[in-house]
């Protein structure tokens, strides 16, 4: 296998690609990593998280990342709940890794990227992240035992705040169609 | 699937509707989202719960936004001339409503291919324009793209669709030659080279007595009152008949090497430097142009194609068509298996255009040697360039070399002229040897001996 070159061809200048491909799967191992260090800390489960984070690298056609996201929810299983900087860095960055992780699958590594190609995902991406930090908040406040002695969460509550969210989700996609077809 | 593709001089148009296949991080995100979901329940943690909604959402989001079965596509390539040797390429592409990003992948002059992934935004046109040098004759694909959409977050990909291809003809450069060889005998009765045969509109030749036959025109009086032993004594003056040559050029365009010897192999045009065939159609089409030029008749055989051969003739329209013929000669996969020679015009010149690479090319001007035609074999093979080769590349090459030394002695020790086409060091430039070519032979029956 032979790495490309690392200067961007001049010979297709309108395309103004200049970002090599490699830079999503490298952005994707780092974070993968940066993450099981920030759950594991510095232990023998952090090894485990790297080698997985570079094979996903590596080789995204094996789907290996969201193993990876399984293995860090895993992980925070040991830790209390509660409001964290470490839980709201986990949500976010679990959603880039899945974000990440799509694009790896799809853009050749060889290839070179427009930089502008980012800036429709990272719009999608600050839109969702923006309410789903917001619910996260509320929610840790509201269910997360340590704060301030509130019991766990139930499945009663865990259905209630679920069906909400589907509730919510639903009218917002039923809108769009309403809209599309008008 | 393409439903229209059409061809306008320079621009390439294809419209395609687009198939769309379904990223399988699709089922992973979804089934990731599931199983953290059902973790957060089982273990009653909220944290765990809160995790799966991102990926719920973004899912949910890329998959309303997925584009529609029936959405179509429409790319156009152009092609156009610049003042130097290159061509303009511009590519514009309609992406499919929903598609967010083109992975494009393409290659110049069947390069390297190189990929690029550019932002397709909804309903908008990605315009992407470079230059393409021109380094070859003949028929050639200059660009080719091949394209494919992603919809939000990769979430959708379209199929490969067929690749848009910009292909050019290349006419070849044509050398000015102001020496022809001609043939050993001039047969035709007009033209504009001078004969052997006693007749009319050429040189002087001789005074001889008045014969039966000769025109009372021809008399010359001066010579006849000087030489007259009797009253009854005429001298005529004589002259050399004007005749016109016959050529058939036959090219050898089974294979078409580069300078540089690492291409032998790949043959990538655009790694090879200058190749036999871009040599071969030069020297053809500026033997053919002269040759016309001066009012004689040339023939065209393409030793890799039967279909391409055009028989003698002379004119303007005849060198176009010529011409064309030679622009589009290509190796081609139709193995020679000629079991007779083509045939030769009676009398005829024949030029052996070929790079000498095997015994085939020999045997014919052989043949056509001991047919009584004067034969030049054009060698035709550029001068070697060793960049990037291995030893074993090097001796490869220079026992390949001795072969056609061999050959090359072989033509040369039975009456086979050969003229080197390319500049590469002689001690002669290629109008000085075509000069010592078309110097007249001492031979019975060639041009200027005794009749």
């Amino acid at each position: 296998m032979r790495l490309p070159e690392l200067v961007p061809p001049s010979d297709l200048p309108a395309a103004d690609a200049r970002i090599p491909g490699l830079t999503v799967r490298a952005a994707l191992a780092i974070l993968g990593i940066l993450l099981t260090l920030v759950v594991y800390g510095i232990s023998g489960w952090l090894a485990v998280g790297v080698i997985f984070s570079l094979l996903a690298a590596l080789a995204p056609e094996y789907l290996l990342i969201w193993p990876v996201i399984v293995f860090l929810a895993l992980g925070e299983l040991d830790r209390p709940a509660g409001l964290t900087w470490q839980l709201l860095a986990l949500i976010a960055g679990v959603h880039l890794l899945h974000l990440l992780g799509m694009l790896a699958l799809a853009l050749p590594w060889r290839s070179w990227l427009q930089p502008r190609l980012f800036a429709r995902p990272l719009l999608r991406f600050i839109a969702i992240q923006i309410p789903v930090q917001l619910l996260a908040v509320a929610a840790l406040l509201l269910f997360a035992p340590n704060a301030r002695g509130h019991r766990p969460l139930t499945v009663a509550e865990f259905t209630i705040v679920g069906a909400a969210a589907l509730a919510a989700l639903a009218l917002l996609l039923l809108r769009r169609r309403v809209d599309d077809h008008a | 699937m393409s439903d229209r593709s059409a061809r306008a001089q320079d621009q390439v148009v294809a419209t395609t509707t687009e198939r769309w296949t379904r990223s399988s991080g699709l089922a992973a995100g979804s089934v990731t989202a599931l199983l953290l979901a059902a973790i957060g329940l089982i273990a009653g943690r909220i944290d765990i719960a809160l995790l799966p909604l991102p990926l719920v959402a973004a899912i949910t989001l890329g998959w309303d936004r997925r584009p529609a079965p029936d959405e179509r596509a429409t790319v156009t390539l152009s092609l156009t001339d610049t003042d130097s040797a290159a061509v303009n390429y511009d590519l514009a592409i309609a992406t499919p409503p929903r598609a967010e990003m083109i992975v494009l992948r393409y290659s110049v002059l069947g390069g390297q291919a190189r990929e690029f992934v550019v932002a397709g935004r909804v309903g908008s046109i990605a315009e992407l324009a470079g230059v393409v040098p021109l380094l070859h004759s003949g028929p050639q694909e200059l660009v080719r793209f091949d394209y494919r959409f992603l919809g939000v977050d990769a979430i959708s990909a379209s199929l490969p669709q067929e690749p848009i291809v910009g292909e050019r003809v290349v006419p070849p450069s044509q050398t000015m030659i102001d020496a022809l060889p001609l043939p050993r005998r001039l047969q035709a009765m007009t033209g504009s080279h001078e004969s052997a045969r006693l007749g009319d509109g050429g040189e002087f030749r001789d005074i001889h007595p008045f014969s039966p036959g000769d025109r009372l025109r021809r008399i010359d009086w001066k010579a006849t009152a000087r030489r007259g032993q009797s009253p009854g004594d005429l001298y005529v003056r004589r002259s050399n008949a004007l005749a016109d040559a016959t050529v058939l050029i036959v090219m050898d365009s089974r294979d078409d090497v580069g300078e540089q010897i690492t291409q032998w192999r790949s043959n990538v045009a655009v790694d090879k430097g200058v190749s036999s065939l871009d040599l071969a159609r030069e020297a053809a089409s500026s033997i053919a142009g002269a040759y016309i030029a001066s009012g004689d008749r040339v023939g065209f055989q393409d030793l890799s194609s039967r279909a391409r051969m055009i028989p003698h003739a002379g004119g303007g329209r005849h060198l176009w068509r010529l011409m064309k013929a030679i622009e589009v000669t290509a190796p081609s996969e139709v193995s020679f298996a000629h079991q007779r020679p083509p045939i030769v015009p009676p009398g005829a010149l024949v030029y052996l255009l070929s790079s000498l690479l095997d015994d085939q090319p020999v045997k014919l001007a052989l043949t056509w040697l001991g047919n009584g035609h004067r034969v030049i074999a054009v060698d035709v093979l550029p001068p070697a360039r060793f960049a990037r080769t291995t030893r074993y590349e090097r001796i490869a090459h220079r026992m390949v070399l001795m072969e056609r030394d061999d050959r090359v002695r072989v033509l040369r020790a039975r009456g086979v002229e050969l003229l080197r086409w390319s500049e590469d060091g002689a001690a002669l430039p290629l109008p000085g040897r075509l000069r010592l070519l078309s110097r007249p032979t001492r031979r019975l029956g060639s041009v200027g001996a005794p009749r």
